[in-house]
């Protein structure tokens, strides 16, 4: 009995110590990049705009805008096609639209 | 947050401005954050993460942690209009972590995944060779060992997230019982009641964990 209430005790100072004893991973850049695009795309939901996480690149913007004149140059290529024009009608006039396009890109 | 940047500066503002925001105070920070430099804002997490780590590492498992911790900027950020006192913030943000924490138990009690519930072999082996620690050395050797912290996680999951909390708070920080009502945003009798409730429920379930040895010399 005493041996139990002995090792009981033992037991709880050695959890205790194992609590104290994590030692804390430092924080890296990347999870710190995360955050402040979290912190970044809710500031651009408050204020209504898509966010300047997306958009932050002059290489993004150029590819965005290239690819948008490749469709309308396709759409004026093929003028029987509607399902391209009200591609490139969406994508010009609906920016959520090409947001939920170029998004799960990765961009 | 959602103000407009002022077009025309103070002098005040411009000083303020031609400092960089990593030798400004948190009151300072903030100010700027709350003025609409949302970039300002990862002074504070460089500041600031380093101690949030410290404290969700404690109550999460390691591999939940930077996502805790994420949490818990996140919620400071869109809390950060409401801040009372922005002197205080280290100790405010201490309170959001900690509740994160509480968060992310709660949450797992809603979707258990993966539950243990006795001491795998190792385990066994470890509670075996702490309790037949000669020296200080021995033990101390034993408490740094990783089954130790997997022994105390295994515990502390028979405590529903609440007595987890206020267990991991008073019986394992060391906090009072007032620090622990102000951290979590409970009444003092809650905690209190929770505290010796918890804490004896705990104990219960180390005591199952002696019977299985032998204690025969």
């Amino acid at each position: 009995m005493k041996d139990s209430r002995k090792d009981l005790e033992k037991l709880e100072r050695a959890l205790k110590l194992a609590w104290s004893r994590r030692p804390p991973s430092p924080p890296s850049r990347r999870w710190r990049r995360s955050v402040m695009l979290h912190v970044a795309r809710l500031n651009a939901a408050e204020q209504g705009s898509p966010g300047p996480s997306l958009f932050d690149s002059t290489l993004l913007r150029f590819a965005f805008v290239a690819g948008l004149t490749a469709l309308a140059l396709l759409a004026w290529a093929f003028p029987s096609d509607p399902s391209l024009q009200g591609t490139v009608v969406a994508l010009i006039l609906d920016d959520p639209v090409g947001l939920a396009l170029f998004q799960p890109m990765g961009l | 947050m959602k103000q407009p940047v002022p077009s025309s500066t103070s002098t005040r503002e411009r000083d303020d401005m031609s400092s960089s925001p990593e030798d400004l105070a948190d009151e300072a920070v903030i100010a700027k954050v709350l003025e609409g430099h949302v970039n300002v804002f990862e002074v504070l997490l460089e500041r600031y993460g380093g101690y949030v780590f410290s404290i969700v590492s404690r109550h999460v498992p390691r591999d939940r942690v930077e996502e805790v911790a994420h949490e818990a900027f996140v919620k400071a950020y869109q809390s950060l209009p409401g801040i009372k006192s922005p002197s205080a913030f280290k100790s405010w943000l201490a309170k959001i972590a900690s509740r994160s924490c509480y968060e992310f138990w709660r949450e797992r009690r809603r979707k258990p995944e993966d539950s243990i519930t006795a001491l795998s072999g190792d385990r066994q082996e470890w509670l075996d060779a702490l309790l037949a620690s000669r020296s200080h050395e021995d033990f101390r050797r034993e408490c740094r060992r990783r089954e130790a912290r997997e022994v105390l996680d295994l515990a502390l999951q028979q405590l529903c997230p609440e007595d987890r909390m206020v267990v991991a708070c008073i019986h394992l920080e060391g906090m009072s019982v007032k620090e622990t009502a102000s951290l979590l945003g409970w009444s003092a009798v809650t905690v209190k009641v929770r505290a010796h409730r918890s804490r004896k429920r705990l104990r219960r379930f180390i005591e199952t964990l002696l019977p299985q040895r032998d204690f025969s010399p």
